[in-house]
């Protein structure tokens, strides 16, 4: 018996412990200090919020307690159920002969927060209705004044794979997950620590406490009043991190909308403000950070978004908010395409060694075959291998080496052999070609060693190729083959 | 370019074929004659110049090579060489990287002198020479030779040397 009943007791102390440390515990929601600053700078921005998390993980509960918390006049709805006449009253006609709204106590009249739970699995017309209300504050296009807080929750959508997500959870319409300003992903249960989860297990529903709601006003008090100050010394830099950030992110397949661009600004500030209520150390890179992971559209829409390149992106547009205005490079990695890159970093003579080589080699992996080849020879023929550092000027080399000179290879093949229906293809583009024409050479032996590299699978991929070579190869020299 | 295989035994088996490729000029040889930029022989794109380390240096030490140079080798020899191969890589009418290709004697020999030998055998990896990369002395133990293969537009510049 006393084994057992050790677990609540050590639990109960890490629970007291987690509910000093966190704002949200202490208004008893435990787990999420992690998403706290992000919370924290929805509050302060009074932003539209959106929880994402399966079911029983306490999106509901936190929005409930905030709004107990800071005493606000709130409705909670079920969007799944909900009719529009629940939410504007019935309408009557007036003197007028306009239209009243008959106010009921669920109508949304009035309300300083909102809730709307289930927002992925209501019915299209009414997410047409709810879009309004969360953009601009407006019910059947009349303001509704007093509303601060704009909150909804949803369950994981299906994703286009269905292996994860829940059935019935639709992804958001693009427009509508765009107006969320932040948009939370709720850790799941397995993600909790065993503390967490045996104080979830044995937390009760304890009202919130007059102390916890104070301590929680002022933590939205105080970072209000610093966010001020944060926004005119970060602002124009935070500004910078995020135009590089969305191009890097575009570039990494991830697009962002120019709104989500300057809702990311104010949220990189906001969260950095909220952050320093609890961190007076914290760094601005990591508020960054936080705010992007919890500002993307795309988890409301079932997609999924890399950590790594997340976090590649991040890295390289913190660093460039650092850089120089003029500095080239920071046109150079804004740029979208790969060859106009490479185009920009070469023409820019005093690039530092490694920012080239960086633009070289990613070009170099991520180039399909065609590219590749016609940007290893740009490299050489401009002379820019000798600015590279020797492990990328290698690479580069070995490209080259097999477009400069012949690739001498023979191969027997099956006439039923995919690739000897490739190899037939590319005798038919060898055969077009004037080998008169220098460059002709270059061609014939691009194609010849993507061949032999086994990277032309079927015969269209010679084709694909061959277009790739020529196209690359003239924006770079201005000729073709 | 594709010949026909000889027939297997089993006649219910695909025919096989062979397919080579050796260069454009190989593949299409009734297009007749290779572009000025393209060498006729191996069908490489560009200039080849080649360097021959003197048969009295290769495998030397650097106080053996400054002999053979007829200069002083001071207190560092080893550091002496390598100021005076840094030296003359820098005079080398040549981009600042090429393609390290297999050893030519058909390519252009526009510096005989041994300095210029070890200015680029030095300097090389087995894909690419750098004029910037730091020599190498211990290259000159394992090889004498070293050819490069020089862009088209960088040719004439090579081309004036070798007058």
């Amino acid at each position: 018996m006393s084994r057992v009943s050790g677990r609540p007791q050590q639990s109960k102390a890490a629970d007291q412990r987690e509910r000093r440390s966190s704002l949200l515990a202490g208004i008893g929601v435990i787990g999420l200090s992690d998403i706290e600053p992000v919370i924290l700078a929805a509050l302060v921005t009074e932003a539209p919020l959106l929880l994402i998390g399966p079911h029983g993980t306490g999106k509901s509960l936190l929005l409930t307690r905030i709004a107990e918390a800071l005493s606000l006049d709130f409705r909670h709805y079920n969007a799944s159920l909900l009719n529009f006449d629940d939410l504007v009253g019935f309408p009557l006609p007036n003197q007028n002969g306009s239209l009243d709204y008959v106010k009921t106590p669920a109508a949304i009249w009035g309300a300083e927060a909102v809730i709307f739970d289930e927002i992925s699995r209501c019915r299209p017309d009414i997410q047409n209705k709810l879009f309004p209300i969360v953009h601009e504050r407006r019910a059947q296009g009349i303001l509704l004044e007093g509303l601060r807080y704009r909150w909804a929750a949803m369950n994981p959508p299906l994703t286009e794979d269905a292996d994860e997500g829940y059935l019935g959870s639709e992804p958001l319409d693009t427009a509508l997950a765009d107006r969320f300003g932040f948009i939370v992903n709720i850790p799941a249960w397995e993600r909790y620590t065993e503390a967490e989860q045996l104080a979830i297990i044995l937390s009760d529903d304890a009202p919130v406490t007059a102390d916890a709601a104070s301590i929680l006003r002022r933590a939205i008090a105080v970072a209000k009043a610093t966010l001020p100050t944060i926004t005119s010394t970060m602002g124009d830099a935070v500004a910078v991190y995020v135009r590089c950030l969305v191009a890097l992110l575009s570039q990494a397949g991830i697009s962002l909308s120019p709104r989500r661009a300057s809702m990311l600004l104010r949220s990189v500030l906001a969260v950095h403000a909220a952050t320093l209520t609890v961190d007076p150390s914290a760094s601005p890179s990591n508020s960054a950070l936080v705010a992007v992971r919890n500002g993307l559209p795309q988890w409301a829409q079932g997609l999924k978004i890399p950590e790594t390149k997340l976090l590649a992106a991040h890295r390289e547009a913190w660093k460039l908010a650092d850089v120089k205005p003029g500095d080239p490079l920071r046109a150079i990695l804004t740029t979208a395409d790969p060859v106009e890159r490479v185009r920009l970093a070469v023409a820019a003579t005093k690039l530092r060694k490694g920012d080239l080589s960086s633009v070289v080699a990613d070009a170099i992996s991520g180039l399909p075959s065609g590219a590749r080849e016609a940007v290893a020879v740009y490299l050489f023929e401009t002379d820019a291998v000798g600015r590279l550092n020797a492990a990328v000027a290698e690479q580069v080399a070995e490209i080259y080496a097999d477009v400069a000179t012949p690739l001498n290879f023979s191969e027997t093949l099956h006439a039923r052999n995919p690739r000897f229906e490739t190899w037939n293809r590319i005798k038919d583009i060898l055969s077009r070609l004037d080998a008169n024409e220098p460059r002709a050479h270059l061609a014939a032996n691009a194609l010849a060693a993507c061949f032999a590299k086994k990277e032309l699978g079927q015969p269209a991929d010679a084709d694909t190729a061959f277009a790739a070579w020529l196209e690359t190869d003239g924006r770079l020299c201005g000729v073709s083959a | 370019m594709t010949d026909q295989g000889q027939l297997l035994h089993n006649m219910s088996a695909p025919p096989k074929s062979v397919v080579k490729y050796g260069g454009l000029l190989a593949a299409s040889p009734e297009d007749g004659v290779a572009p000025p930029t393209v060498h006729p022989d191996v069908g490489v794109f560009g200039m080849i110049v080649s360097v021959w380390l003197p048969q009295a240096m290769f495998g030397r030490s650097p106080r053996a090579i400054l002999k053979g140079l007829d200069l002083k080798s001071g207190t560092n020899p080893e550091q002496t060489l390598l100021e005076l191969i840094e030296q003359r890589a820098k005079e080398l009418a040549l981009p600042d990287a090429c393609l390290v290709v297999p050893t030519s004697f058909s390519g252009q020999r526009p510096w005989p002198d041994a300095l210029a030998a070890l200015a680029i055998i030095t300097k090389c990896s087995s894909r690419v020479w750098l004029r910037s990369k730091t020599p190498r002395l211990s290259a000159t133990q394992k090889t004498a030779s070293a050819s490069l293969l020089v862009p088209p537009a960088y040719g004439d510049r090579i081309k004036e040397t070798c007058k």
